[in-house]
């Protein structure tokens, strides 16, 4: 057995920490990642905690193979009680620092309480070290990166690090690495800034053991040209997810002037992915990816001229384009660099701002609340101010800075009907209300309104079912209007994503948008050759389950229930005005989505209000919370600087 | 060597000629703007 | 069979360090780039990637500086390191003048590539044939398809 990997439990407010070998057992258990941190996080943080105080525990745990040269397997997982939702929060980050995390000597460090001053740690050869950060507060994402590297002398260290956002405790801050790669949605940047600490810093030689390496490169080689091989992945390689919009926007799926139309139409054509090429430098990638899904892109002209960064994802088109009626790549491009910059979350950005300029269309947000801001469709300058002012945390940003609900409670409570999300979380421009499978996903998602732990890409082509049935081991209707057998659908692929976001591989290479991607059973080899733990696919399948029922009580503890799991009213309201024949004037029906629901929850052991059953704790192994968090008390002290 | 796509309508596969920009889906007469994710592989861009 | 070499198109890398890791993987049987014997250098914030790696000098400085004959040519003109013989004195890695030449932070010794005896791994796993072992004349052939492309790129964005 040669997986010797370590833990690290570092206490802010004493500064000192402690380092342990994760037990196999717990591997066997939960895996590495998302599976580990929720362990980590459901036995430690109490139910009452606030997100944003010293009770606050944040779990970074390195995938199970991350660093593998296979799949994206480059992921790390970021985790702590959000401050959006209050249940939780949970990001998945991919560019360099999962892998060089492990480089380091590390697979998890969990961090607990506040520390007196601001201070970054540096995880460096096995060692853990808490280091002064007055000097990078205040600094963007980028400087603090570059700053760490030249101070601690290494060019080839990655950094984990929050920035103005994250320092301010927007409550929709990301943390980031390199120039976009984001730990984002669920707030957990503020939960960073909450502790003062900006940045937790990877450098490091240690070995990552391999059980069997001549196998693992013959398989790592096999699955990864499976996995590239699929149209979508070569779609992807050169047009990104942008490629996602050319899709939407035609169909009539995604959310336009803060949902009041499902697609600009022709108006929105010069957000098709083709149109982004002019920018391009080159196609980039995460460590360990053979896809390379991102743009360097460069504006060679014009008022943004000499602008480099990477991305935009298919998210910016959204929050930067069709939510608040803007339709230039180049806006996108800048509005898509300042975020990352700021270290916030660009989808709860958009989905923020377009829901503010529908409340100043509406009346419920005027001038005076703007300081003279015209929050009017398509007004480019207005959309950047605001989102500074958001960052900055000034006049009407600082009210948009606490979420929907809190907002809200300013606004007037009826606005919280034009705010797109569930559990008060911040939803992706996307439309779900003519896709049932879409929107049972938002409404159920541990983390909130998202799309990427449970959605089902693949259920829009209409698959033969014979090939459904293959695939989810359940008869599924292929129609992608219906409501049945969905639920079963959502289950299969949250439990699949749980195992990804565990492995620390990536979700566009799995069973999301096609069919011929790798899955469970693609992904026993690669843990067997990696690891030497020998796991069927039911087993697998079982991980997950454990996993996401524990991501479950975890919100079950911070007071959640069926309540919670709904999409937004105004898709059971509103009918679409635009798209397709088949996409125009649809919205989701109120009986047959409780139908869905109770179907989701029967094929989780869950009982009729979503609280998963003793029979299904038992038969997973879940008990009862326990503190698990080492005593520090007694351990070595850290280096100090 | 077919090259085909999926029609965004129909969410049935049809053929497409190579470096062709405008294509009608035989099954539901869809008119689409094609592009080329490389030359054996086409894509719908838009409505044509 | 026509000698070949391990050429690299720094501006087909992705930067995903691929060929880092599987080297590692493939000597040392565990994965750690800085164990590798082909380095990425990338900055993201620059905006670079740029694969470094032994290009195999026909007349080899590193070599030649060697003083207990630890180094010996394969039958694919490879400079090869008999670690045997090697007594980590370093002066192969001072020698070089590409810099590709490294040191083992475990082993103290050189890291220099040794061609995994005609079939690199790194290769094997370069997804956008940023590296590739190929002839001398098909790495001018491509080099020449790789400049003329971006020329024509450059003109048609003059057009526009």
């Amino acid at each position: 057995m040669v997986l010797k990997r370590k833990a690290a439990f570092v206490d802010l407010t004493k500064e000192k920490a402690v380092v342990q070998d994760i037990p196999v057992e717990l591997r066997k258990m939960h895996l590495g990642g998302r599976g580990l941190n929720w362990y980590y996080l459901y036995n430690n943080i109490p139910p009452d905690a606030d997100p944003l105080s010293e009770e606050n525990i944040l779990a970074v745990g390195s995938g199970l193979l991350s660093g593998f040269p296979a799949l994206g397997a480059g992921r790390v997982q970021i985790s702590a009680k959000s401050p959006i939702t209050g249940g939780v929060g949970d990001s998945n980050m991919g560019g360099a620092f999962g892998p060089q995390l492990k480089y380091a000597g590390f697979d998890h460090i969990i961090v607990r309480g506040k520390a007196k001053r601001p201070v970054y740690i540096l995880a460096k050869d096995g060692e853990i070290e808490i280091r002064g950060a007055e000097h990078l507060w205040g600094m963007d994402t980028h400087e603090t990166q570059k700053a760490i590297r030249e101070e601690i002398e290494d060019d080839r260290a990655e950094s984990m690090v929050i920035g103005r956002a994250g320092e301010n405790r927007v409550v929709f801050a990301n943390v980031m690495n390199g120039v976009k790669n984001s730990g984002g949605r669920s707030g957990l940047g503020a939960v960073m800034g909450s502790k003062n600490l900006k940045a937790i810093a990877a450098s490091g030689a240690v070995d990552v053991e391999i059980h069997d390496p001549e196998n693992l490169l013959r398989y790592a080689l096999d699955v990864d040209g499976r996995a590239r091989s699929t149209k979508w992945a070569k779609t992807l390689g050169r047009l990104g997810t942008p490629l996602l919009y050319d899709v939407s926007y035609t169909t009539g799926f995604i959310g336009t002037m803060n949902w009041q139309y499902n697609t600009p139409g022709e108006d929105g054509s010069p957000l098709e992915a083709e149109n982004l090429e002019r920018y391009g430098v080159k196609m980039v990638a995460c460590i360990g990816c053979s896809v390379h899904c991102r743009h360097r892109v460069k504006i060679r002209e014009g008022k943004n001229a000499g602008l480099t960064t990477e991305g935009p994802e298919y998210a910016a088109a959204g929050a930067f384009g069709t939510g608040v009626g803007i339709y230039d790549w180049e806006f996108v491009i800048k509005g898509n660099a300042e975020c990352n910059k700021w270290g916030v979350d660009i989808i709860s950005m958009g989905t923020t701002v377009a829901w503010a300029f529908e409340l100043y269309q509406r009346g419920y947000i005027t001038e005076k609340d703007t300081f003279g801001l015209r929050l009017e469709w398509g007004n480019e300058e207005a959309v950047l101010e605001l989102a500074r002012m958001i960052v900055e945390r000034e006049g009407i940003g600082n009210i948009l800075a606490e979420g929907f609900r809190k907002a809200s409670e300013h606004f007037g409570e009826e606005t919280l009907y034009y705010a797109n999300q569930t559990k008060n979380h911040p939803n992706l421009l996307t439309d779900e209300r003519g896709i049932p499978s879409f929107a049972l996903g938002i409404a159920t998602s541990t983390r909130g309104a998202d799309h990427l732990r449970s959605r089902p890409g693949i259920d829009l082509f209409q698959l033969p079912e014979n090939l459904l049935e293959e695939i989810y081991g359940h008869k599924i209707i292929s129609d992608f209007t219906a409501y049945e057998t969905k639920g079963i659908m959502v289950w299969w692929h949250e439990l699949l994503y749980n195992i990804v976001d565990s492995l620390g591989i990536c979700k566009f290479q799995t069973v999301f948008n096609s069919a011929n991607s790798p899955k469970f059973e693609d992904y026993v080899p690669l843990i067997k050759y990696a690891t030497g733990i020998e796991l069927t696919k039911q087993q697998l399948m079982e991980i997950a389950e454990r996993n996401y029922t524990i991501e479950r009580l975890f919100n079950v503890m911070n007071g959640f229930s069926r309540k919670d799991d709904y999409p937004p009213e105004r898709y059971f309201r509103e009918e679409t005005k635009r798209g397709l024949p088949f996409m125009k004037g649809r919205k989701l029906d109120r009986e047959k989505y409780e139908k869905m629901l109770d179907e989701y929850y029967r094929q989780h052991g869950w009982d009729e209000n979503g609280i998963p059953k003793e029979e299904t704790l038992a038969r997973l192994g879940i008990e009862k919370p326990r503190m698990s968090f080492p005593v520090i008390e007694k351990a070595a002290d850290v280096k100090k600087r | 060597m077919t090259l085909s796509t999926r029609c965004l309508n129909c969410r049935k596969r049809f053929e497409v000629e190579r470096n062709q920009e405008i294509a009608e889906c035989p099954h539901c007469g869809s008119r689409w703007r094609i592009s080329w994710v490389d030359a054996d592989q086409p894509k719908v861009q838009g409505p044509a | 069979m026509e000698e070949r070499m391990l050429a690299v198109f720094p501006e087909l890398c992705t930067g995903c360090r691929d060929c880092e890791i599987v080297c590692s993987l493939k000597h040392f049987g565990v994965i750690n780039p800085e164990r590798s014997r082909i380095r990425v250098l990338r900055d993201v914030f620059e905006g670079f990637e740029l694969p470094l790696v032994c290009l195999q000098c026909e007349d080899a400085p590193c070599m030649n500086s060697c003083r207990v004959e630890a180094f010996y040519v394969d039958e694919r003109n490879a400079k090869i390191i008999d670690f045997e013989k090697c007594i980590a004195c370093r002066r192969c890695i001072i020698a070089c003048p590409f810099g590709v030449n490294f040191l083992d932070p475990v082993t103290k010794k050189p890291l220099k590539c040794d061609l995994c005896s005609g079939d690199p791994e790194c290769v094997k796993f370069c997804s956008t044939g940023a590296l590739r072992y190929i002839t001398a004349e098909e790495y001018n052939r491509e080099k020449i398809k790789l400049s003329s492309e971006k020329y024509i790129e450059a003109i048609k964005q003059e057009e526009r």
